[in-house]
């Protein structure tokens, strides 16, 4: 499992207990060695392209393999994150799963229509929720083909 | 005539010889005043004066009708300087003195003088003596005789011979005085005649009507210009022709009827409205009166035709009926109201309409159709339509007979007479309940909408913010079981159990009212879908998951039925499921489908024999959230039915369920056949 210490999932959740529970899923099948959490949009982007001038955070970088991103979120929504990061050449390449309590169908369509990778409702049963968090680790982190590799 | 008289010796001879000479003279005088002409007369008279009373000279004249004095003779041995060369000279009766002959006029006597003086009528000239004699006529002065310059001094006998000679003359200057007169007037008379004739003419040719004499064979004799001018013809051509050749032929047969008649004397005039061809073929309507001229034997011997054009009466006469007609026959109520608003006229709609025959609305107020919230309203709109000339497409409110109100668009419109004054009020109504009605449940439909709006929102809201929290309660109550399992006994367990528990149904619930908002926002796409089939093979799926349950379902050919498949397909599967659930306790569940068409709509229902329900609560099944049972007995969300009411709503139709506790239950639903 080397290759995991290689990998960096930046989570952008404002609920911190969905965070924690999110985390503690990705831990426990050693899937987050380099999880960064942010708890908003405006964190989420600042992390992504730097303070308003071009000095990247140390997070941007080549292992960058997910971004798991919750829509209601204060200061700057998931949607407009998502939109940056898929406009822009530098982290357009970088699967965003959208996750979020809402499966409200414009959502989804509109999650989709800008690019998102997956969209998934979180479902309340923690047992679910870990089971997900757990897959969605395994599939984009591990079985899905990343071009920078 | 004779002018040498030698002089008459005195005494009875001299009598004799006087009264044969005054008889002579009276003959003679005769004589000038009928053979002698009215120029020369007063002349000749004078001729015959002035030797009978030796005098040089004279003058002889009359008073006109104005009374001035004029004098058409002057005669004798006149020095030629004195000679007047005008014939009459005047002497206007407000310009004369106190001369001898005026005075002798207005005194009416003879005034003598035998002194010098120039009392001469008209003449400057010194006279030796004179005589100044009125002529009197039954008592009225009508003439003078002045004579002066006998070679003796006048006397008395002088006078009297004059007075004889004057009363001679009298009689026949006043004759031909008269006569002058009487020949003047008849000049004027006849000046009249023809002065009124010519009037007459003109009357007649620049009448506004068309005159015309006609001969009894019905030839024109005579036409003015506008007779020509209505018919076409020139007055040249319509002597040529006959009445008979220009009237229209279905008019022909009245006509000569009335012409007849007044021939025979059975009517001395007639006046009827007939048609005239004119010279280019139109018909032109004429109001014609015929009258005839009879000859002293009583045979007609012309008629007179006077004609008026009353084509353009005639087109307004049709236009009003034709607008009539169209007043009275109109789709829409019209009333015409007086300008303080009492109602003249209503036509046919506007019985029907306000329930009011046209007698018992004439002469009342037009509030007794209005109703009293709009009274004032009312006459409001009458002032701007008398002001602005009309009213258009303004709500109101009517009332018929029964006082049943309508509401309606008002147009008014001022009629006004032929001088342009506002007249009555004619006001249509036009009946917009059902637009009204419309209009209340597009406003309906639009709260509606604004709710289900403000549902989607707290239901999205519901979605994000209580869903976080569950999935807390749950997942940290997991975490406790799985990192604290050593440590916690089986009641501890248990009661975690109960949190998680509680956590997922309210996850449902919140998943199951999402699903209810998602219903209201979805398109229906409708498509025709079989019944029998939806409903078998809805079964077969929820059958697999009670497959221990025994139930038996009965699928009555219902007919086929029109609605979004998706939706449809959810009623049946709640349907479905609420009957396969609530017979869970029967040793067989029979479930029946079937329905049938009525009208225009089909009618299905789904029928079980489970726990059934209480009518009392009926009305509650649909409601959000209302379950009839415990938790314990069933479990549910109770939201199945609100979702099941909510896509039948959507599709149009009803739903509605009839039950026994214990006896089974029945679900209906209807779908329009058309949209």
């Amino acid at each position: 499992m080397n290759e995991l210490n290689k990998i960096e999932v930046l989570l952008v959740e404002d609920n911190p207990n969905d965070a924690e529970l999110a985390l503690r899923s990705l831990k426990k099948h050693n899937l987050a060695n380099y999880v960064h959490w942010v708890k908003d949009g405006a964190e989420a982007l600042e992390c992504l392209f730097g303070n308003g001038a071009d000095t990247p955070l140390p997070c941007i970088n080549d292992y960058m393999k997910l971004i798991l991103l919750d829509l209601k979120l204060p200061k700057v929504n998931g949607m407009e994150v998502l939109q940056k990061v898929k406009s822009d050449p530098k982290t357009s390449s970088i699967p965003v799963v959208v996750m979020t309590s809402s499966n409200d169908d414009r959502d989804v369509e509109e999650c989709y229509k800008l690019g998102a990778n997956s969209y998934i409702t979180k479902p309340v049963e923690f047992e679910k929720f870990a089971r997900i968090v757990a897959d969605l680790g395994l599939y984009w982190l591990i079985l899905n083909e990343n071009p920078h590799e | 005539m004779s002018e040498n008289k030698t002089k008459d010796p005195p005494g009875l001879a001299d009598k004799l010889r006087r009264s044969e000479k005054e008889i002579t003279l009276r003959n003679e005088s005769a004589d000038v005043f009928l053979t002698i002409p009215d120029d020369e007369m007063y002349n000749e008279v004078l001729k015959l004066v002035l030797p009978a009373t030796e005098s040089a000279f004279g003058a002889f004249g009359y008073l006109d009708e104005n009374g001035d004095l004029v004098v058409p003779s002057m005669a004798g041995h006149i020095p030629s300087k004195y000679q007047v060369q005008k014939k009459n000279i005047s002497f206007p009766r407000d310009a004369w003195g106190d001369n001898s002959w005026c005075r002798a006029i207005r005194e009416r006597k003879a005034i003598y003088s035998n002194e010098p003086s120039t009392n001469m009528l008209g003449h400057h000239i010194t006279n030796q003596r004179h005589i100044s004699l009125p002529i009197l006529f039954r008592g009225e002065v009508i003439g003078l005789f002045q004579i002066a310059n006998k070679e003796t001094d006048y006397n008395e006998a002088d006078i009297q011979r004059l007075e004889i000679i004057a009363g001679f003359v009298a009689p026949e200057l006043n004759a031909r005085l008269q006569k002058e007169r009487y020949e003047e007037q008849g000049q004027v008379a006849e000046e009249n005649i023809r002065d009124r004739e010519a009037k007459f003419r003109s009357i007649f040719e620049q009448a506004a009507i068309g005159i015309a004499r006609m001969g009894v064979d019905g030839r024109w004799l005579e036409v003015n210009q506008r007779f020509s001018d209505i018919v076409g013809y020139t007055p040249q051509e319509l002597m040529e022709l006959t009445f008979r050749d220009i009237t229209h032929p279905d008019d022909l047969k009245n006509d000569l009827e009335y012409v007849r008649r007044l021939i025979s004397g059975e009517i001395d005039n007639y006046t009827m409205e007939k048609r005239y061809i004119r010279k280019d073929g139109s018909e032109i309507w004429i109001n014609v009166t015929g009258s005839g001229v009879r000859k002293p034997s009583g045979e007609p011997e012309y008629f007179i035709t006077t004609v008026e054009d009353i084509s353009e009466k005639k087109r307004a006469q049709t236009e009003l009926i034709q607008m009539s007609k169209v007043f009275m026959d109109g789709r829409n109520p019209i009333i015409i109201e007086d300008l303080s608003g009492n109602v003249l006229r209503i036509n046919q709609e506007a019985e029907r309409f306000y329930g009011f025959t046209s007698d018992e609305l004439v002469g009342r107020p037009i509030t007794a159709i209005v109703a009293p919230e709009r009274h004032e309203q009312n006459w409001e709109l009458r002032e701007q339509c008398i002001r602005g000339g009309a009213v258009r497409n303004v709500e109101g409110i009517s009332r018929d007979k029964s006082g049943r109100k309508i509401p309606v668009l008002q147009t008014l419109s001022l009629l006004k007479d032929e001088m342009g004054n506002p007249e009555a009020i004619a006001s249509m109504a036009q009946d917009i309940t059902e637009l009204k009605l419309a209009e209340e449940q597009t406003q309906r439909v639009a709260v509606v909408e604004a709710a289900n709006r403000e549902l989607e929102t707290f239901s999205y809201s519901i979605s994000h913010d209580l869903r976080a929290p569950l999935r807390a309660i749950d997942g940290y109550s997991r975490i406790i079981v799985e990192d604290y399992r050593d440590r916690l006994d089986d009641e501890g367990k248990r009661l975690l159990d109960v949190v998680s528990d509680n956590a997922r149904k309210m996850g449902e619930l919140i998943n199951d009212i999402l699903e209810l908002s998602r219903l209201s926002r979805q398109q229906l796409t409708p498509s025709v879908i079989d019944m029998k089939i939806l409903a078998q093979s809805t079964f077969e799926e929820l059958r697999a998951a009670a497959p221990e349950q025994k139930i038996v379902l009965k699928v009555e050919n219902p007919p086929p039925a029109r609605g979004d498949r998706v939706l449809i397909q959810q009623v049946m599967s709640n349907l479905l499921a609420n009957a396969i659930k609530f017979t869970g306790n029967k040793a067989t569940a029979v479930i029946e489908v079937g329905g049938h068409r009525e009208n225009s709509e089909c009618i299905y229902y789904v029928r079980d024999n489970g726990a059934g329900f209480d009518m009392q609560y009926a009305d509650k099944l649909f409601g959000m959230f209302q379950r009839l049972h415990s938790e314990e007995e069933f479990e549910g969300t109770g939201i199945g039915l609100s979702i099941v009411q909510r896509i039948i709503h959507r599709h149009g139709g009803r739903v509605w369920a009839e039950g026994k506790v214990d006896k089974g239950a029945t679900f209906y639903f209807t779908l329009p056949t058309e949209r």
